[in-house]
């Protein structure tokens, strides 16, 4: 990419609040959406808490109302952010020039939720008629009214891109990107490769996740990353008594033009996205980081919360930029899986908007062996200067470390 | 929580379809009525499985997952119903016998089978097949007369005797009406 995007919208469901600007406030008052789990009987001796947005299907009037009961949480989250960052972008609904507009969204990786089974398996557990064996023939019929009709259109991962196509009337390039936290940063550079190779006018960047669900939830305490901690003292990014991070849900929503086309619409840009990277080594990313006489105000972790994760992301941040502001979601909205980079950059954007970096939520003993200059207690508040950045960075269970640099608005 | 088995009437029957469809398709339900079809009024191949899975846990029946055409073509034989992708004089009787509310033309012998599906999804037709396997459904323990309520699915459960009695399906009930209408066919020809 050789030109930045500029940012015209921004939209954020989050444990925090149903939009950004809800949101916004409350994270930088260091509060947390992290609260007792009630929607399963979580595994005896596991983690007990979860950040669960206040989603709902009626928050919105939809221009095609009946593909919104195929949305899984994750897409509803995701179509709900994009019609706030919409709306801030003064774009209607359906979109105008409708194969000029662009999709690209980062997904779950959970993919099929096999809960949805359990109760037609009772029944085809056919316990009483075949000695406690499973019966495969009575799968169908009678089993096959428990499940939900639409369960493989709301599980399937390219669901969110699809159903918001249909509600935007968007006809553009879309694109779907499922590689957990990073999976936001392909589906940034998508867009902004079909911005800048002029497929598209209107760019729409969407990542939305909802892990609070019993096969995620399962899947992550296998592996030992979840908080164990009662609901008040879960989740504590780079703080000395971490223990892992809890399920959340969230959605983060960008509309990137080119700046011109901006200008040209009379809408305020709210920031650029001026590059990308991704590695294997998060030091690779120096260059994007730190070139070009910007400064960088502050830095938006993955913050997963775990001893080991944490240690070695320090590790990284403190070769990068070192004694730069840090701060982390986690702790206020759990871990976001997909939706983790686009939060990031929803954030980053409010905060260059603000000359504020909120506090890293439920950080009360920071751990002085990984070197950070966490935000703690407050925000951080910095003079605003036209070169100002803040880099999003963040990494998969693969390996794949991945970094967003973006930066403020001229003042 | 149990739910109990009810006893709708024609009324009953007409206003709880109108609600799921209208719920279903995200529409007002004023419009789910006759001669409207369920395809016309947005209805989807995916929608019509959750309208009659709604159908089912309203009025606890259980509904057909195929046509009565397709029952007549497991009794009569593929050749004796379909005749290079139209009914034959056969299944149109058949069909007209079925299907009182449709006009006899519409189910003509000839008629294309993709018109004659399209007929399955008359509002009209939706509401006599419910009616149909609610008369045929039990409303009352076949043991000892007490209240029933929703079983396991495709069954119910006396609230009295606590016994489970399977529900015929739809499916069932076509294809038993099927081969009762062909072997009275023989006594009035």
């Amino acid at each position: 990419m050789t030109q930045a995007a500029a940012v015209t919208g921004v939209g954020l469901v989050s444990a925090l609040g149903a939009n950004a600007g809800g949101a916004w406030p409350a994270l930088c008052g260091g509060a947390s959406g992290i609260a007792p789990h009630t929607r399963f009987v979580s595994p005896p001796g596991g983690c007990v808490a979860s950040a669960v947005a206040p989603a709902h299907a009626g928050a919105v009037a939809w221009h095609r109302p009946k593909p919104v009961k195929f949305m899984g949480r994750a897409a509803l989250c995701g179509a709900l952010a994009v019609r706030e960052a919409l709306v801030m972008a003064r774009v209607p609904v359906p979109v105008g020039d409708a194969s000029r507009v662009g999709v690209a969204a980062a997904t779950g990786e959970t993919g099929l939720d096999y809960a949805t089974f359990f109760a037609a398996l009772d029944v085809a557990w056919a316990g009483e008629d075949a000695g406690g064996h499973l019966e495969i023939a009575r799968l169908g019929g009678p089993a096959a009214r428990l499940v939900d009709p639409y369960f493989s259109l709301r599980t399937l991962a390219n669901a969110l891109p699809a159903l918001l196509c249909l509600e935007l009337g968007a006809q553009g390039p879309s694109h779907n990107f499922v590689h957990g936290p990073t999976a936001g940063l392909h589906a940034v550079e998508a867009a902004l490769d079909d911005l800048e190779d002029g497929r598209v006018d209107l760019a729409i960047v969407v990542g939305a996740d909802a892990l609070t669900g019993l096969p995620a939830w399962l899947a992550y305490e296998a592996a030992g990353l979840l908080s164990r901690a009662p609901a008040p003292d879960a989740c504590r990014p780079f703080d000395r008594d971490r223990d892992g991070f809890v399920p959340g849900e969230a959605a983060a929503a960008l509309v990137l033009e080119r700046p011109a086309s901006a200008r040209a619409r009379g809408v305020p840009t709210l920031g650029h996205l001026a590059g990308t990277w991704s590695g294997e080594d998060l030091t690779g990313a120096a260059p994007l980081l730190c070139d070009g006489g910007r400064r960088l105000a502050g830095v938006i972790a993955l913050g997963a919360a775990s001893p080991a994760g944490d240690a070695a992301e320090a590790a990284s941040l403190r070769a990068l930029a070192p004694g730069t502001p840090v701060t982390a979601t986690t702790g206020a909205l759990g871990f976001v899986g997909a939706a983790t980079m686009p939060v990031q950059a929803a954030v980053a954007l409010l905060a260059l908007r603000d000359g504020v970096l909120p506090p890293v939520a439920r950080l009360r003993t920071p751990d002085a062996a990984l070197g950070l200059s966490a935000v703690q207690g407050g925000a951080h508040r910095w003079a605003r200067h036209p070169g100002d950045a803040v880099a999003c960075v963040a990494r998969s269970r693969t390996g794949e470390h991945a970094a967003l640099l973006v930066t403020g608005a001229p003042a | 929580m149990s739910v109990p088995v009810v006893s709708p009437d024609a009324a009953d029957i007409q206003a709880a379809f109108a609600r799921i469809v209208g719920e279903s398709l995200r529409i007002d339900p004023a419009l789910v009525r006759p001669p409207a079809r369920l395809d016309e009024l947005g209805a989807e191949s995916i929608d019509l499985v959750e309208i009659a899975l709604e159908v089912e846990n309203t009025f606890s029946i259980v509904m057909p997952e195929r046509t009565v055409l397709d029952a007549a073509r497991d009794v009569l034989g593929y050749e004796a119903v379909i005749v290079d992708g139209a009914i034959t004089p056969a299944a149109s009787r058949l069909l007209r016998q079925r299907m009182p509310e449709v006009a006899p033309d519409r189910l003509a012998a000839g008629t294309p089978v993709a018109a004659v599906n399209e007929v399955f999804l008359g509002v009209d037709v939706w509401l006599r097949l419910i009616a149909g396997i609610l008369e045929r459904s039990p409303r009352a323990c076949p043991a000892c007369g007490g209240g029933l309520v929703q079983g396991t699915p495709g069954r119910v459960k006396c609230v009295a005797c606590r016994q489970e009695h399977p529900l015929p399906t739809g499916d069932d009930l076509n294809r038993d009406w099927v081969q009762a209408e062909v072997a009275a066919w023989s006594e009035r020809p």
